[in-house]
């Protein structure tokens, strides 16, 4: 579960990118954070995994306030950021037994991790190369591996399917399913509303930093126009009242 | 094509950062900046005394134009062996050429623009060295106006002819080899070659020096007014024009070679865009990634899955990217071990005075009444090897706008700190060693000397790497595009190179204005360094720990 009461940041004193934000995310959803460019979404991700401090505000995850233990908060989180460009300079296989060192896997449970996932991905010939040698997708995929090869009870994805083939793209989202279903958490950013719409359990909508709707997808219709489609909702609600 | 080349010129210059000092506290950025230019200043006042020692004893047999030959000789040199690097890495390494090569723009619009950037950076590093050189010859000959005309027009083309060079060398061996396939190892091996060819110059010129024969000076003599001027600029002839327009520069013959000087520069400068034309686009596209794709059995696999602690880990991966990254391994690894190198590099030069050298010095290093003062010496030098790589000092500059990475994994800044810190240990341990091997080797240290060094010399070593993550962690250079810019072009190596530098000169001090004993310097060395430890220990896990949480 994640809990965010009455968060806010302002950027340079002046640029206030999350405005007073309150949002819940329970365990065994999948939970869309839809949003504009520019709207707070990689903000709030940042602080709830600890890349930003609040200005004020609490951050709490399995019931853990971030402030007073950071790393225990870390822990829960597996973080795969939008940016898949890091660590060129290592191989595969380094990269994921550093990230395996980092959240301490024992070593029989990251041979099948990394043996499942690199199927599941299909990774298997790409392991031994340096992660410079690959495309854009697999960098995607390897950084997916190493955030999910220590099994972290919330996932934290931002943007995670752009990039990615139809067949990695549909694996994950059948694994985000399997992760729920044990009783997590997937949190999630995209400005794909044809994904969120399929995939979500329920959604947020920010805009300027705000949260202009919380709820099921059926709510959402309901709440406007029924037979409205995700995206007439999201330009609805996001249109800048000039 | 004009106005593209200027456009492009602003950008690259705009895109380019400055000095990297940035600071939140005012007072701090302007100590930083009363630093840095105190220390250009001392540089630049000690290269003018050099000039101005040089025209007074050349003058003695009325050879004063040598000293513009020297400037101008010495200036084409650095350009030429700097000037491949920066070409190397602007024209074909820089990420912004792919946001270049899909635009209207022809190749050599920007050859042209990346030119010019590099031209002006040139002149930051050669007016050094000519600033100082021409002005003595000016001052000293009471010359005109126009000499000093003449000498700005001049130091304003100097660096197109080296860099002409470098280009052509740098494009040919990107068009014509398949090197560039392996971006990371050639980077890492032209490095190596350029340390080496800088090392081969110094002792060239050291050779050309011993080897003119008192007949041979008599003949320079003889033959009258500057001749040995035009001696030393043999290597690049053009210079020749340049010095032959400052010599006579009030008369006719000086602006004939002024302008001849400025047409063949100009000349060479559109040659060389004719040619990047042809060459030069073929070299940089096939950039793209390769990759050898083979099956991994799960043998294999399991081998190389290891289970380690996340400090260890860590320190791994640092010790990994400072070794594959080129511009890392030739700043941060391969300069630990050069530094030993250079310091014994005058004995091993000038032959028979030489030999008398390294002589004398070992009968002072087997002196019983000088073993206080070597024990503090071989440590300030052992602390200066591990502040001069800058391990710690862009530890954090480094990570770059990655930085977040190390944020949201679930590991302590403090062990994040610990492991930066051992890198640095490392590395800098292994060149510590090498500089005591040579000691022991070369100079027949007695071995009790040998010994303290090896037992103490991991807390000057200590001293440095805290130190430069301490500077490192609160003016970081975040924001670069090459990786070189974290590095090559970061202060904080400097000040970390300053800071150690005069953490070493204290105890040196000390023990010769005391007259300390060996036992004394060993215990004054002892509590020194103990006491320097403590105070940055606490600094970089208080306010140092404090600082990373809040760095974004």
């Amino acid at each position: 579960m994640i809990e965010l009461s009455n968060v806010n940041k302002t950027y340079g004193g002046t640029v206030k990118a999350v405005d007073n934000l309150s949002l819940t995310v329970p365990s065994g959803e999948i939970f869309g954070f839809l949003g504009p460019n520019g709207a707070g979404k990689t903000t709030t991700i940042k602080m709830i995994t600890g890349i930003l401090a609040p200005d004020s505000g609490q951050i709490k995850v399995n019931g853990i306030d971030i402030k007073e233990e950071p790393l225990k908060v870390k822990q829960q989180i597996g973080f795969v950021p939008d940016n898949p460009n890091v660590f060129l300079r290592l191989k595969g296989i380094e990269y994921l037994n550093f990230m395996a060192d980092i959240y301490q896997v024992p070593k029989d449970e990251r041979v099948e991790r990394i043996n499942d996932l690199a199927k599941r991905f299909e990774m298997n010939d790409a392991l031994m190369d340096s992660i410079q040698s690959y495309s854009h997708g697999m960098r995607q995929k390897i950084v997916l591996m190493g955030v999910l090869i220590h099994n972290p009870p919330v996932w934290i994805l931002d943007e995670p399917l752009t990039g990615l083939d139809p067949r990695s793209s549909f694996i994950l989202k059948e694994m985000m399913h399997e992760h729920v279903q044990q009783g997590k958490v997937v949190f999630f950013s995209t400005h794909v509303l044809d994904v969120a719409e399929k995939l979500c359990d329920r959604i947020a909508i920010i805009n300027k930093g705000k949260i202009l709707f919380t709820g099921k997808i059926d709510e959402v219709r309901a709440r406007f126009a029924s037979d409205a489609s995700l995206e007439n909702i999201f330009l609805e609600l996001t249109r800048d009242e000039e | 094509m004009k106005n593209k080349i200027l456009i492009l010129t602003r950008v690259l210059l705009k895109s380019s950062p400055g000095l990297g000092i940035k600071s939140k506290n005012k007072l701090i950025t302007l100590l930083l900046y009363a630093v840095v230019g105190f220390a250009i200043f001392s540089i630049f006042l000690s290269i003018f005394a050099l000039a101005l020692q040089m025209y007074n004893q050349f003058s003695v047999i009325d050879q004063q134009g040598v000293i513009l030959g020297l400037g101008l000789a010495a200036s084409s040199a650095i350009i030429l062996v700097f000037g491949i690097t920066y070409i190397m890495s602007s024209f074909y390494f820089s990420t912004d050429l792919e946001s270049f090569l899909p635009l209207p723009i022809r190749p050599r619009e920007i050859i042209a623009a990346k030119f010019l950037v590099i031209v002006l950076f040139e002149y930051l590093i050669t007016a050094f060295i000519m600033v100082p050189f021409f002005a003595v010859y000016g001052l000293k000959s009471s010359a005109g106006l126009l000499y000093y005309l003449y000498s700005l027009f001049i130091f304003s083309l100097v660096p197109v002819v080296p860099l002409v060079i470098a280009a052509v060398i740098a494009m040919l061996v990107m068009r014509f080899t398949n090197l560039s396939k392996h971006k990371d190892l050639f980077r890492t091996i032209s490095g190596i070659i350029g340390v080496f060819i800088a090392l081969g110059l110094n002792f060239a010129l050291q050779k050309f020096q011993t080897s003119l024969s008192p007949e041979e000076l008599e003949q320079l003599l003889l033959t009258g007014n500057n001749s040995l001027a035009f001696l030393t600029s043999r290597v690049f002839p053009t210079v020749q024009w340049a010095i032959e327009a400052l010599l006579n520069y009030n008369s006719i013959t000086g602006l004939i070679n002024l302008l001849v000087f400025a047409a063949i520069s100009g000349l060479l400068f559109i040659l060389l865009l004719y040619f990047g034309e042809l060459v030069y686009i073929k070299g940089v596209m096939g950039f793209s990634e390769t990759s050898a794709k083979r099956k991994v059995s799960q043998l294999e696999l399991e081998a190389k899955v290891k289970e380690r602690s996340a400090l260890i880990s860590y320190t791994i991966v640092e010790l990994k990217l400072l070794l594959r990254t080129p511009v890392y391994f030739l700043n941060c690894v391969l300069m630990n071990f050069l530094w030993p190198v250079f310091l014994v590099f005058p004995f091993l030069l000038s032959g028979a005075e030489g030999r008398q050298g390294v002589e004398m010095f070992r009968s002072i290093l087997l002196e019983p009444d000088y073993a206080g003062i070597i024990l503090v010496v071989g440590l300030g030098i052992i602390s200066f090897i591990a502040g001069a790589n800058g391990i710690t000092a862009t530890s954090i500059s480094r990570e770059g706008q990655d930085l977040y990475l190390k944020k949201y994994i679930p590991v302590s800044y403090q062990t994040q700190i610990t492991a930066k810190v051992l890198s640095s240990m490392v590395l800098s341990g292994l060149g510590a060693l090498g500089f005591l091997a040579i000691m022991v080797i070369l100079l027949q240290v007695p071995l009790y000397l040998a010994i303290s060094l090896l037992v103490l010399g991991w807390m000057p070593l200590l001293v440095s790497a805290l130190g430069g993550i301490l500077l490192d962690l609160f003016n970081p250079k975040l924001d670069w595009d090459t990786e070189q810019k974290a590095v090559k072009q970061n202060l904080n190596v400097v000040f970390s190179m300053l800071v150690t530098a005069v953490f070493a000169v204290i105890p040196v001090g000390a023990v010769f204005l005391l007259e300390l004993n060996f036992i004394q310097s060993l215990i004054l060395s002892l509590i020194f360094y103990g006491v320097l430890n403590l105070v940055l220990y606490g600094l970089v896990y208080r306010q140092g720990v404090a600082r990373f949480n809040e760095l974004a």
